[in-house]
């Protein structure tokens, strides 16, 4: 069987994967400047790298994108919440708002969760992607609902639709992210 | 970057659109036939065999997006299908309503043109159904 080599992207994903996981936040050749960055520079490459460049290149496409990329991260965030908890849907969601609130994501809070009708609706409150952002037409975050999408798909092991319905940036005050089990 | 357009899924889901599908799997060599949102997620599929729905929900939309600006820089502004042509078979793309899209996978033996004809005549059946589905 031929050997499936790994691209220099995926290796470095690997290293952040692990760094999360490991929950040590310190990293090596930042003496100085230490761990932590501007939001505005997070924002930038959000909205900039993984927003209105990726839009210039990729047009109608570019939502697609950035669903897929929040969900990959979701997934990863799912797995590493999902283990030793006897699924446990409410040690889980500790897990998850514990995690969002150590990297800054956002303050992740269940707004409701119905099963029966299989949906559930999450907020993020102090969006890490679109605090201090104003006046856009429809919500922006889909690396957030990617993301949330792709934490409840790993602990319901089903296929799920996230949607963002209000965000901040609309002036909701905060982003609320319906996620239907399928 | 979109505006949302969130498919009424009790109505969506009344198997009008799956047997739309279904029929366009009928055609010579067709191996899978799915409808895209516009967030690269699958909302229905028939299909012959296992298919990773996640990723190929995205490249579809990736695919048509990028070719459709890359027709913009050469001055064409209506894209209606994105074609990719593999040794195994080819991959059509159309959109149809609200940046949903109509994805088909065929076999090498599939006869393009057949298949290109069916998808023309699907899309306005599909733009109407979507009409009544989308939530405004
Ligand atoms: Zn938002």
């Amino acid at each position: 069987m031929p050997q499936i080599q790994k691209t220099d992207y995926q290796i470095a994903q690997q290293q952040i994967l692990d760094g999360i996981i490991s929950g040590e936040f310190d990293i090596e050749n930042r003496r100085d400047l230490g761990p932590m960055i501007p939001i505005r520079l997070f924002q930038a490459l959000r909205m900039v790298a993984l927003g209105s460049n990726v839009e210039d290149i990729l047009g109608q496409g570019a939502p697609s994108l950035v669903y897929h990329s929040g969900q990959s991260l979701g997934l990863a965030m799912g797995q590493l919440a999902a283990a030793n908890i006897d699924k446990d849907l409410e040690t889980y969601v500790g897990k998850i708002k514990l995690l969002c609130r150590q990297l800054s994501i956002g303050l992740v809070v269940p707004d409701r969760v119905d099963l029966n009708a299989g949906v559930l609706e999450l907020r993020v409150d102090e969006c890490v992607s679109c605090a201090g952002i104003h006046n856009v037409s429809a919500p922006i975050c889909h690396f957030e609902a990617g993301m949330v999408g792709g934490i409840v798909k790993t602990f319901f092991n089903r296929n799920v639709k996230a949607t963002e319905t209000k965000c901040n940036a609309l002036g909701d005050k905060t982003c609320l992210i319906r996620v239907d089990l399928i | 970057m979109s505006n949302i357009h969130p498919l009424d899924t009790r109505k969506s889901q009344s198997g009008e659109i799956d047997a739309i599908l279904r029929n366009l799997m009928g055609i010579q060599g067709v191996s899978a036939a799915a409808i895209v949102d516009n967030d690269g997620f699958v909302t229905h599929i028939q299909r012959d065999s296992e298919i990773n729905t996640d990723a190929i929900g995205a490249s579809v939309q990736v695919v048509f997006g990028a070719a459709a600006r890359a027709a913009q820089h050469v001055g064409h502004h209506a894209t209606n299908m994105v074609i990719c042509e593999n040794a195994e078979g080819f991959i059509l793309s159309t959109p149809v309503e609200a940046g949903f899209m109509l994805a088909l996978v065929t076999q090498r033996d599939a006869l393009l043109g057949r298949v290109r004809f069916e998808l023309k005549e699907t899309i306005p059946v599909l733009k109407k159904l979507f009409s009544h589905y989308l939530t405004h």
